[in-house]
């Protein structure tokens, strides 16, 4: 009886530690497969993919806004820094870099844009970075960059289609 | 993001507190969202865009009709409408989320609050 009770409750104790392991593994495993596939999408790291405009047949990201362009890039820092830039578009974009456990790391918008481009340069410490630019520091090699523009209407998605082909997300 | 940053709302319900049917018309009215930029779409209860040969899917800041007073009244319906329009599937539950870009610091205060559109079902078949 008592071996019976020790063996029950070793399964017990067993099945919580594996139910909170991939409770606490699942942003990781999710956010490492987004990531996966939009170095796919993109033929590579350090470089942006051009997500086409959300429709209901389009449907590349989960719960999509119609009126706004995504472009994200995987950023792979093993080798170096890298710098992003992004066209700062009216009347709202942003650029935001996530984690690999989901989390979004930090947000800036087109109202901290200098100039006409939103720029941000991601590294690992102790990597060396221009002067005079304020690094974003990451604790791993990956993070996704996704960048939003508001789409004003139909008409001005064709331009802002072509106008945020310049984004950049490169090695320095 | 953080909320100064964007702020985004959900609703599976109507003003009498019943959930959004597919086979129903219903009025969206509201007064502009004080935020940099703002939308409301509509979803089918997957987190899908609905189907619609129009691509009505949502009026934005950008798009929305004003009255003169600077309300505005947007009908949800799966039947073709004049105006602020933003269609569903007949037979299909919806839900509706509201994006507000850069909400106005009146708002991150007292979100609780915030004046969203009032949603009123009007008729079904």
């Amino acid at each position: 009886m008592k071996n019976w009770k020790t063996w029950a409750l070793s399964i017990l104790v067993f099945s919580i530690v594996i139910h909170i392991a991939l409770i606490y593994s699942f942003p990781t495993l999710l956010m490492n497969k987004v990531i996966l596939e939009n170095s796919e999408r993109a033929n590579g790291t350090n470089k942006f993919a051009h997500i086409p405009r959300a429709t209901a047949t389009n449907k590349s990201i989960t719960r999509p806004s119609p009126d706004i362009a995504y472009s994200s890039c995987t950023i792979d820092i093993s080798q170096g820094p890298v710098k992003i830039t992004i066209p700062a578009t009216k009347p709202y974009s942003s650029l935001s870099i996530l984690g690999t456990d989901t989390m979004n790391l930090l947000t800036i918008n087109d109202q901290h844009a200098t100039g006409e481009y939103i720029e941000l340069v991601v590294a690992k410490a102790g990597q060396k970075t221009p002067p005079g630019i304020k690094p974003l520091i990451l604790a791993s090699d990956t993070a996704l960059a996704l960048a939003r523009y508001v789409i004003k209407s139909d008409e001005n998605w064709k331009q802002l289609d072509t106008l945020r082909q310049s984004a950049t997300c490169s090695r320095l | 993001m953080e909320q100064k940053e964007a702020m985004y709302f959900t609703s599976i319900k109507d003003s009498e507190g019943n959930a959004f049917d597919g086979n129903c018309t219903y009025h969206l009215e509201g007064s502009e969202l004080n935020a940099r930029w703002w939308s409301i779409t509509a979803y089918s209860i997957y987190s899908e865009l609905i189907e619609n040969p129009e691509g009505r899917y949502s009026i934005t800041k950008n798009s929305v009709i004003r009255k003169e007073d600077g309300s505005y009244l947007t009908v949800i319906s799966p039947s073709k409408q004049e105006g602020n329009w933003i269609a569903v599937k007949k037979g299909q539950p919806f839900e509706l989320t509201a994006r507000l870009y850069n909400p106005a610091s009146s708002i991150l205060k007292t979100q609780e609050k915030i004046s969203l559109p009032k949603i009123t079902k009007k008729a079904c078949s």
